[in-house]
């Protein structure tokens, strides 16, 4: 059995650990807050991108008539590469957060029987595919957990190109999205060639295009690109908090547990010890005394 | 008196600006100027690099820089969606002066690495925040 101060040197270590879990908890759920408004505040913008974009594209003339050549992003090619943009975490310590993300990604591209290039975003995703010998070909990192629009637009520019190079014929985009901090769910959606919304309808107002519908289609293309990859960023990050505030937490708890029975046995170690010596000096006495009868 | 319209300005951070009081918007679209009142038809305008300035029902004017982005106008409601939008009050006009500067310089320049682009786009972004602060000081 171990000594008592083996088990206190343990008891204190499990302790510190578990302060420092505690403090990573606490600054997970401040950022998370922060993600949410943040996440929040991204949806007025998209949503009023994705309308202009249906309005461009509601009048049937307008999609029929474009020339393919002036907007690559919107051109279906056949499909020999596809392309999968994977979004996970720069760092561990967040649960199965990256590893639910990246399983859902090599399921795909498992199932996928084209060629498979990936672009990886976040540290752990690069790790892992090129670890497993995928072709990863752009990395972005450094931000996943508080992405900022223009890391959007460089991941979308990225993208772009690399589309515009024919990298890839397809791109699909693998992010987690945040239901609440104890739920997120891994998805996938094709965003590269762009699949304009379908418009509901709703607007029937025949719009005037300022410089024309071309122009206009070509600018709005792939800045609806850069709103669809940056809401998937934010959701992303708001999912690895989430999903860090959850892991912390329970590593909290159980180290507080670990040290309550690391307690216990360190009393009754310490008790054990006493008694022990108690007994020793006892019998001691006791055989004094039977010498000293003897004599 | 001009009719008030809904006027907001939308960027991928935040509501920037809404107002109901707005009376006449100018801003530049990639064809040319134009100026939007009470009443227009239903227009989707793709912005160029440039101020775009608000008249309120009070008389008071407000200009904004925007770099880039759209414009929409449905319903007497006027969106206008930009990346880049800064309110004229906060430009810091030295800040907007020195890049304009170094832009100017560099495409002066045209070292081998030079990316033309990026670079008039940089001294267009500028000029727009100084026209934009311009615009506010002239009343």
């Amino acid at each position: 059995m171990a000594t008592p101060r083996e088990i206190h040197r343990h008891m204190k270590s499990v302790g510190n650990i578990g302060k420092i879990t505690k403090a990573m908890k606490m600054v997970a759920a401040a950022r998370l807050r922060r993600a949410q408004e943040r996440a929040a505040a991204s949806r007025p913008y998209a949503i009023k991108i994705k309308e202009v974009l249906s309005n461009v594209v509601s009048d049937p003339s307008v999609l029929s008539g474009l020339d393919a050549k002036k907007h690559p992003l919107l051109q279906k090619r056949n499909v020999k590469k596809v392309g999968y943009l994977v979004l996970c975490s720069d760092k561990g310590l967040a649960g199965a957060y990256s590893s639910n993300a990246l399983k859902l990604a090599l399921a795909e591209i498992t199932k996928c029987e084209d060629e498979v290039v990936v672009i990886a975003c976040g540290r752990k995703a690069r790790d892992f595919f090129s670890r497993r010998g995928f072709n990863v070909i752009s990395a972005h990192f450094g931000f996943s957990d508080r992405p900022g629009y223009n890391n959007a637009v460089d991941v979308a520019q990225d993208a772009i190109k690399l589309f515009a190079s024919e990298k890839f014929d397809e791109l699909h985009i693998v992010y987690t999205i945040f239901k609440t901090a104890l739920s997120q769910i891994p998805t996938s959606e094709l965003i590269l060639p762009v699949e304009p919304p379908k418009s509901e309808g709703r607007s029937k107002a025949s719009f005037i295009f300022e410089p024309d519908e071309d122009e206009t289609l070509k600018v709005l293309a792939p800045k609806y690109l850069e709103t669809v990859v940056y809401a998937a960023l934010v959701q992303s990050a708001a999912s690895e908090l989430g999903s860090r505030m959850t892991a912390m937490t329970s590593a909290t708890d159980n180290a507080a547990k670990l040290v309550q029975n690391l307690e216990l046995s360190y009393n009754k170690a310490r008790q054990a010890s006493i008694t022990r010596e108690l007994n020793e000096i006892v019998g001691g006495v006791e055989a004094l005394k039977q010498a000293q009868a003897e004599n | 008196m001009a009719r008030p319209f809904t006027f907001e300005i939308v960027t991928p951070d935040k509501m920037l600006f809404v107002s109901e009081e707005v009376t006449y918007v100018g801003f530049r679209a990639l064809s040319g100027g134009m100026g939007i009142e009470a009443g227009h038809i239903p227009v989707i305008a793709t912005l160029d690099i440039a101020p775009l300035k608000l008249r309120l029902t009070d008389g008071t004017e407000k200009s904004f820089a925007v770099c880039g982005g759209f414009l929409e106008m449905q319903n007497n409601k006027c969106t206008v969606l930009a990346t880049i939008a800064e309110p004229g009050d906060d430009i810091d006009v030295a800040r907007a002066n020195a890049a304009k500067e170094r832009a100017e310089a560099r495409l002066a320049a045209r070292t081998e690495s030079l990316d033309v682009d990026r670079a008039k786009c940089a001294l267009k972004r500028a000029v727009a925040r100084l026209r934009a602060k311009e615009i506010l000081g002239r009343k």
